[in-house]
This record gives C-alpha cells, structure tokens and sequence, in this order.
C-alpha cells in the first residue's frame, strides 16, 4: 500500500487530495502515476514537484524510480507569479 | 533613434555625453548586458561597495518607451549586501522617462561632497544641491518635484542601510516602482546622491524617428490585445497577490522563518482579503495590465494606513514567515518600509531570524512572533542604526555571523530568500543557489515551468538555465516580469514578441540570437562574482533548506544538491568550482 497526496490544481487528474493504492511488486513511479491518473499518467503541465518520502523523485531515477510499500508519494502544484 | 549615455563623476561634477561603441549594443544590447558589461569593465575588483570607487549605473532597453510593458528600468552596481554583481529592476514611469529624453544609461562615479541630485532635462543634466532633501522619505522627495519623474533613496538609504532601496513615481497617479534587492539604494547614499529626477522635451513620440511611428503605433495595438487576451487574465488581483493562495495550495508559502510551508491562517492576507482594503489600480507607461495594487487598512492598529503598492514577496515575507496575519500591520510594514527606503523581502527575512532568535532566548532582544508593534520598533531601529538595529542594517549574513546564529540566517549569498520554500520544487533551489545576485526567484522562475521538464536532475538543471539566459536575453529589453511567469499562454510569445519589437525598430535580432545574447549576460556576470572570489563554495542552500521541514518532512540533502549543481555547472560549460572554462568565455565571445 502507497499513499499519494495531490496538491492544489495537481490534484485534478485524481479527484481528490489523498489516496491509499495497492501497487503491484517491482512498480515504479510512473507506474503509480499511471493507477492514479489513467494510462496517460498525470497531464503534462500539472506537477512541478513529485516527491518520494519528502525526497525529490529527480534525486532518484525520476519517474523510473521504484516505489516500496509504505511510500509517500507527493505531487505538487505549477506556482504562477515570480 | 540614437541613445546616449550619461556619465557623471560626482566627485569632481563632471558631466559627459557619451556613444555606446556599436560593437557594445551589438553583444549586450540594453539593461542587464549593458549593466554587466560596464560593470565587469569599469567596477574593480576587490573594492569596497559603499566606497566611491564603486559605480551606479542605470539603464534602460532599446523597447524601452517604445512599446507597451517596456518601461522598467534598472540599477546596477557592486552590492553592498553581497559583494556581487546586482542589478534589481523597477517599474513605473521613471524608465521610459529617461529613454525619452534620449538616454541609454547613467554612470555615477564618485562622491559627492554634499548631498546632491541629478536633474535631467532633455539631453541637459546638472548636478545641484539636495541638502535640503536630507532625511526625507521616498514619499516627501517625489511629491516636491511633480514636473519631473523622481527616482530617490529614503532616509535608509542616507544612512548606508545595505538593504536601502531605490524608489520612483511614489506619489503619482500612476504605478510606483521600487529597485528593491541588492542594497543599490546604499551604494546611491554612500555617493551622497539623494535623487535623480528627469523629464524629457518634447512629445511622447518625438523621439522615434518620423518613418517607424506607424508600425510603431501598429504593434503597440497588436501587444495590447495580446495582454488583455493572455496576460490580464493570468494577474488576478495584482501584485502577484494570487501566489498566496497558490503556495499555501503547493504548501511552500514561508512560515515562521521556513521552519513550516503551510498555515491556515494565510487566508487573512490573502488576494480575497486584499480585494476587501483596495482603493485603486495603477500602470505603468503604456501598459494596459494595472498590476499596481493600491491599499489602506481598514481595521485594526493601523487602520487609515495607505500604501500606493503592495505585493506578494512583501507580504509572504513580513506576513506568514513573521507569523504576522494582521493584513493592516502588513500594509504598515510595507508603508515604513518605502517611506525610510527599505528592501521589504530583506526586513521581513531579518525579522523573522530576529523572532525565532529571540524565542529561543538567544539574544536579549524581545520580538514575538506576530507582534506587530514590535515589527514597526525593529524597523525604525535599523533605519536609526540604534542597538541591535545598527548591527541588522549591515544585512543578515554579517549580523548573523556575529551573534553566532547563521544556522537561522535564510539567505544565499547574503540575500534573504524571497516567498518560496524550494524543498519540494527543487528546480527552484538550484535557481536561488546560482541567481548572480545571491537568493534571488526572479532569475529562473522554474516552478511555473518545472511542469513541463522531466522530473530527472538534468530536467531540472536544463530549465533552470535556459531560464536564467532566457530572462538576461529579456532584461536587455527590460520586459515585465510578470508577463512570462503568469501569462495563461505560452511564455515563449513574449520572447518572440520582443524579438518582432526589436525588428520593427530597425534592430536585426533573431529569436536564438537573442538567447545567445541572454547566455553570454549570465556568463559575464558569473565572471564578475568569480573575479570578486565566488565559486562553488558561495552556490549553497541556506542551512534551513537542508533540514527536514517541520511539518512535510521535507528537506534537500547536501549530497543531492551537489549533484545538482554538477548537472548545472556541466551544462553551463563551468569547471567544477562553477567558473566558465575558458573554451566557454570563446564561445559565447566573452573577452575576461
């Protein structure tokens, strides 16, 4: 079981802020995304931020990144402004 | 349409005109690589900022005054809070101004023996006495020289307040502007230079020349459709107000001194709460946008305060991070803070690392957490170098190093860290570790974009970059910032948009040349710092950003970010320690 929060407009493509998924064995992060948002995984230009266990998935193989049981998976929101 | 440049030597009151050598224009355009270019050539290594050996320079763009959201301008110089190359850019009237009366830039060398100004009119500059301005608010200068557009330092300034600002058009009508970041207000101060006020003759075409005034006037119609269809919508309230709520949704808004990213009581000092206190929207030249929001408290401590502008940074930084949801104490700060001639990002970072000092009983200084009061006494002791005040007015690093506190210092390079907490969107880490000007957002705004660069370290490296090149490329144009980071279309229009500007006016410039030029800026302002002793050493993260935050658990570790910065450095075609290797200065034609 894998834990995915979706913040802000990220959360649209799932409907909702949490979700609690059973993953199969060897799934990676794309792989999850895909459970979460449909085969076409999330929607280009919906997340700036993927986070595993409060780490940034780009600090691990990015989408290929395996995902164990019990992982927090964090998506977060594009920021406009600057 | 030729333009010149100023050059004023406050020390002996000498005035020249002078020509920008072609082949200048040709690889550094206007703004920013004007700005770098003089900077890395005249500005010697190693001097002290506020010593008159130091030089000021304004510029503007070659857009500038000609088309619409092309009337910003900027001021360059040695930084007095960093040490680097800083240049810090403001809205409002003042740029187009000077680019009427047929300016390109100002260099002001020196000091003045006495507080002065410079007065402009048309292509005729004098020095004259200011004594009388000493001590007078940003507020106070502006309302006494209505015939003119004003650019002015407030009493911090005066006082060598390393974070003191450069304000113009505060009382007018239309939208003020305020060069914030880097301290240019002190280096203006230490040259005894309390304003510069100018005003072009004749109409507000006659600068153009006589065959480019209709396409002129047609691509001016053309760039006001595209704002109101792409851009306006994208504003909201104004003043970046909109990103209050859109951080406290991605959970990176600024709390209590980036210990948290998130609370619930942002919603108090957010756009929906500004819109209840707005008096009135302001522009800038030719801009059909009306970002400036204007204010008064309507309840509270500071009921009847009014302030001309306010915008998010002033607000995340001096409202959340100072666990601060009074919105009337916000627009006090934020009025005191022009008036005296203060950097609001700056004050809010310093007082937030003063409230949790003091709530760990490490200094003997009293500030709680959401004392406004308290705030406004911290202010006015800086801006009086009184006590702990006079130690803070040296910056945030310097004081921090002194009490032994840096672990609570949020800042890059000596310059706090705008409204963004970047332990989730890492790309933005990167972007304030290697901003030129130290803890900067406005370099590379990767999160509006990080959504379109795959979530892998070369991702991020890449958009970071292109970003920071992209935006020197449009900083010699001196474009608004706001267009491409909260435009609802493509960024990229605005980029192609003033590339077709450039043609109309005669300029051939394409869209990768552009770009090439934008690179070549960013290299040549890497040299600077490099040549002033920074290196790989000075691109770090702030302590805070590497420790688990407080409720996500988030943090960047070390490790990680240096393998960030290798993906960056490589791609920059830096050595190892971050300097441009010699076959890169080749490249991009850079002579160091």
């Amino acid at each position: 079981m894998v834990r995915v929060r979706l913040y802000g407009g990220a959360r649209k493509p799932a409907g909702q802020e949490e979700l609690e998924l059973e993953i199969a064995a060897g799934a990676r992060l794309a792989d999850v995304l895909r459970q979460v948002a449909g085969p076409a995984g999330l929607p280009a230009g919906s997340a700036s931020a993927i986070l595993i266990n409060g780490r940034n998935c780009a600090f691990r193989e990015g989408p290929a990144t395996p995902i164990a049981d019990g992982d927090l998976i964090e998506v977060l929101p594009i920021v406009t402004g600057g | 349409m030729k333009r010149y440049l100023l050059r004023v030597n406050l020390s002996t009151g000498k005035i020249k005109k002078e020509e920008i050598p072609a082949e200048v224009l040709s690889q550094y355009i206007g703004g920013k690589g004007l700005a770098a270019w003089y900077c890395y050539k005249e500005i010697k290594p190693g001097i002290d900022a506020l010593s008159p050996e130091n030089k000021l320079m304004f510029f503007v763009g070659p857009l500038t005054g000609v088309f619409n959201v092309f009337s910003r301008h900027v001021i360059a110089a040695k930084s007095p809070q960093t040490g680097t190359f800083s240049d810090s850019y403001a809205g409002g009237w003042f740029g187009a101004e000077l680019a009427k009366a047929g300016w390109l830039g100002i260099i002001l060398e020196g000091k003045a023996k006495h507080l002065s100004c410079l007065k402009i009119e048309g292509d005729k500059a004098t020095l004259e006495d200011a004594g009388q301005l000493a001590g007078k608010s940003v507020y106070e200068v502006d309302a006494l020289f209505k015939d003119y557009r004003v650019a002015t330092i407030g009493p911090a300034g005066e006082k060598l307040v390393r974070f003191a600002i450069v304000a113009n058009d505060c009382t007018r009508r239309q939208r003020a502007g305020v060069c914030g970041r880097g301290g240019m207000g002190a280096v203006m101060g230490s040259k005894n230079l309390k304003a510069v006020l100018v005003r072009a003759t004749g109409g507000p075409d006659d600068f153009l020349p006589e065959d480019q005034r209709p396409k002129v006037a047609e691509f001016r119609r053309e760039f006001v459709e595209y704002l109101k269809k792409e851009v306006v919508p994208g504003m909201g309230l104004g003043g970046n107000l909109p990103a209050m709520q859109i951080t406290a949704d991605a959970k990176i808004t600024p709390v209590s001194n980036f210990r948290r990213g998130y609370d619930d009581e942002y919603k108090k000092v957010s756009e929906s709460a500004f819109k209840e206190i707005t008096t009135g929207k302001k522009t800038c030249y030719l801009c059909p946008v009306a970002c400036g929001v204007s204010t008064k408290a309507a309840s509270g401590p500071f009921a009847g305060t009014e302030l001309e502008r306010i915008e998010y940074e002033t607000v995340a930084l001096n409202g959340p991070n100072c666990l601060q949801y009074d919105i009337g104490t916000v627009v006090k700060i934020g009025r005191l803070c022009n008036e005296y001639g203060i950097d609001t990002i700056a004050f809010g970072g310093i007082t937030a690392f003063v409230m949790e000092a003091s709530e760990k009983g490490l200094i003997d200084y009293k500030l709680a957490w959401g004392d406004g009061a308290g705030q406004v006494r911290l202010l006015e002791a800086i801006v009086r170098r009184e006590g702990l005040g006079d130690l803070l007015a040296e910056g945030l690093a310097p004081a921090a190093r002194k009490l032994g506190l840096e672990a609570f210092a949020v800042h890059v390079k000596g310059l706090e860290i705008p409204g963004y907490d970047v332990r989730g969107p890492v790309g933005m880490a990167l972007a304030y570790a290697t901003a030129d000007r130290g803890g900067d957002h406005l370099r590379a705004w990767t999160v509006v974009a990080e959504a379109s660069s795959p979530h892998t370290l070369e991702g991020k490296a890449r958009l970071t970059k292109d970003l920071q090149d992209r935006n020197a490329a449009l900083w010699t144009l001196i474009g608004c910032d706001n267009i491409p980071a909260n435009t609802t279309g493509d960024p990229a229009k605005f980029t192609e948009f003033s590339v077709k500007g450039l043609n109309i006016l005669g300029l051939e410039v394409d869209l990768p040349e552009l770009l090439a030029t934008g690179e070549r800026i960013y290299n040549l302002t890497r040299q600077f710092n490099v040549r002033e002793g920074f290196s790989r050493k000075d691109d770090r993260l702030p302590l805070r950003l590497t420790e688990k935050r407080e409720d996500t658990g988030w943090r960047i570790a070390p490790e990680d970010f240096e393998r960030l910065l290798n993906e960056y450095y490589g791609l920059r075609g830096w050595d190892q320690e971050g300097r441009p290797t010699k076959a890169t200065l080749q490249r991009l034609g850079i002579q160091a």
